[in-house]
């Protein structure tokens, strides 16, 4: 083990990169769900040109809530195009909304609150969300939490749905912390998502990525990988030796925050390589970063200048990200 | 032969209802069918946990239900589909989150499995898609209760 050096507990803490990660990398579009996102996710999350004023105006508007100053200008706007129409219904909906709070608000004590419903109820309520509306739910309020803590299968069955490759030795406490540790230390929680979708590919790349498949299965010592989907379009891969996932967040100066690998400058890493080839590359960059070309100037810098520093950021960062697999639970 | 029973709910209202409609809350069809042994004309059942307003939410439920099949039992363990109901159901729930919630609570104490199906997938479609921020702000309508419900 080396030695740690001084500061470094509190370097580690204060440790983020200066980029606002909750917006697009592409066109500062604010995440709707504080995930973060990344190239990849700008063409699903961003398809909507927000470019147009007055829409961006209504869309900043509904978000912040009516204020007297936006109530104004909203009778200002006479701009009949589709997409304003449309937002402009949805402004309308909110507005009475509002104003039917108001009124239940008033009647509010002969109705019963969501507080009063039996856990069995909640059960029955919560049985009708997808994935990601089950977690917002544990972090609700503590009650909901237990409840939803009573569901350790169905914990069980997401996480293993979700992360193909991971091995356990033993039963953790909790399927639900493990869950929501896995999630934390995703790269871009948007794409492991979209990752679990089938796509639909022509042919030759069908029988190419066929190909892989059969050809990876065969032994190769410290690399898995295993398909998401049927089509063997997303695959999930874990390099062992140092332990890394590709979808777990990682201090190297030659991946990206979003992890994304760059290392086709040095390794020459093309489509026309052996995926078994490609991933042995991986491996080595791992063990030996490149800094004269960077995903990450700033980790770089740090590598060349203070590598102390590096090395005991990124052990910090691999136990906290990278083996909940190994130490959680 | 009409079957007239009576429901008396918690603000000491008294309903008249058919029984046969009556009859499909699991709670009353038990106490018609095994406490009066069948010989329930006119009978007054009182029902402690339900107040006027939702009791006439439910019967008018009940009566535009009354001539459905009986439902399927499912396992209950499977992840089930937000599927969109029928328009009059839309309709029917279109309500403030006060009855929406009593209304739940009603189905459940007297178990109308058609019922709390349908409120509380309605229940569900607010909660789903949102943060737990936004699901708190949907779900509490004042500051008081907000604190309770934390």
């Amino acid at each position: 083990m080396a030695e740690t050096p001084e500061g470094f507990s509190e370097f580690c803490k204060n440790f983020s990169f200066l980029v606002n990660t909750k917006t697009c990398y592409i066109c500062a579009h604010p995440s709707n769900n504080n995930d973060q996102l990344c190239r990849s996710c700008h063409s699903v999350v961003c398809c909507r040109n927000f470019m147009h004023e007055d829409e961006y105006f209504y869309y900043t508007f509904l978000k912040s809530g009516p204020t007297a100053d936006g109530l104004l200008r909203f009778l200002r706007v006479t701009d009949p195009s589709a997409n304003a129409c449309r937002l402009r219904c949805t402004f309308v909906n909110k507005m009475s909304a509002i104003t039917k709070q108001t009124d239940s608000n008033r009647e509010h004590k002969s109705g019963a609150n969501i507080s009063d419903l039996p856990p069995e109820v909640l059960l029955h309520i919560f049985s009708y969300l997808n994935e990601e509306s089950l977690v917002a739910a544990t972090d609700v309020c503590e009650s909901w939490e237990q409840i939803l803590y009573t569901k350790q299968k169905m914990w069980k069955e997401l996480t293993m749905k979700r992360w193909l490759l991971l091995k356990r030795t033993t039963e953790p406490t909790s399927w639900l912390e493990l869950y929501k540790t896995l999630n934390n230390s995703s790269c871009c929680l948007t794409c492991v998502n979209n990752s679990f979708k089938t796509q639909q590919f022509r042919f030759p790349r069908r029988k190419r990525l066929n190909l892989e498949h059969q050809y990876v299965r065969e032994f190769v010592p410290g690399i898995e990988v295993v398909e998401t989907d049927d089509d063997l379009v997303v695959w999930q891969a874990s390099i062992a030796g140092p332990l890394f996932r590709f979808v777990t967040k990682i201090i190297h100066p030659n991946i990206s925050r979003h992890g994304d690998v760059g290392l086709d400058s040095r390794v020459g890493l093309t489509a026309f390589m052996r995926l078994k080839k490609q991933l042995l590359c991986i491996q080595g960059l791992l063990c030996e970063p490149y800094t004269k070309v960077c995903m990450e100037p700033e980790l770089g810098r740090l590598y060349d200048e203070n590598r102390p520093m590096f090395n005991a950021l990124a052990r910090d960062w691999t136990q906290k990200y990278a083996m909940s697999g190994t130490i959680c639970g | 032969m009409s079957n007239m029973i009576y429901l008396q709910s918690s603000d000491g209202d008294i309903f008249e209802t058919d029984a046969q409609i009556a009859k499909c809350s699991g709670t009353i069809r038990f106490m018609l069918e095994d406490c009066y042994m069948g010989e329930y004309e006119g009978v007054l059942i009182p029902l402690p946990n339900v107040n006027s307003a939702i009791l006439r939410k439910v019967l008018k439920w009940a009566d535009h239900h009354k001539d459905d099949p009986v439902p399927i039992e499912d396992d209950g363990h499977s992840v089930k589909q937000v599927s969109v109901f029928s328009s009059w159901d839309a309709e029917f729930l279109e309500v403030d989150q006060g009855t929406l919630f009593g209304l739940v609570q009603a189905a459940n104490y007297l178990d109308i499995q058609g019922l709390l199906d349908v409120t509380c997938k309605t229940v569900a479609n607010k909660i789903s898609g949102k943060t737990a921020d936004d699901i708190r702000n949907t779900l509490t309508t004042n500051q008081n209760k907000f604190q309770d419900f934390i």
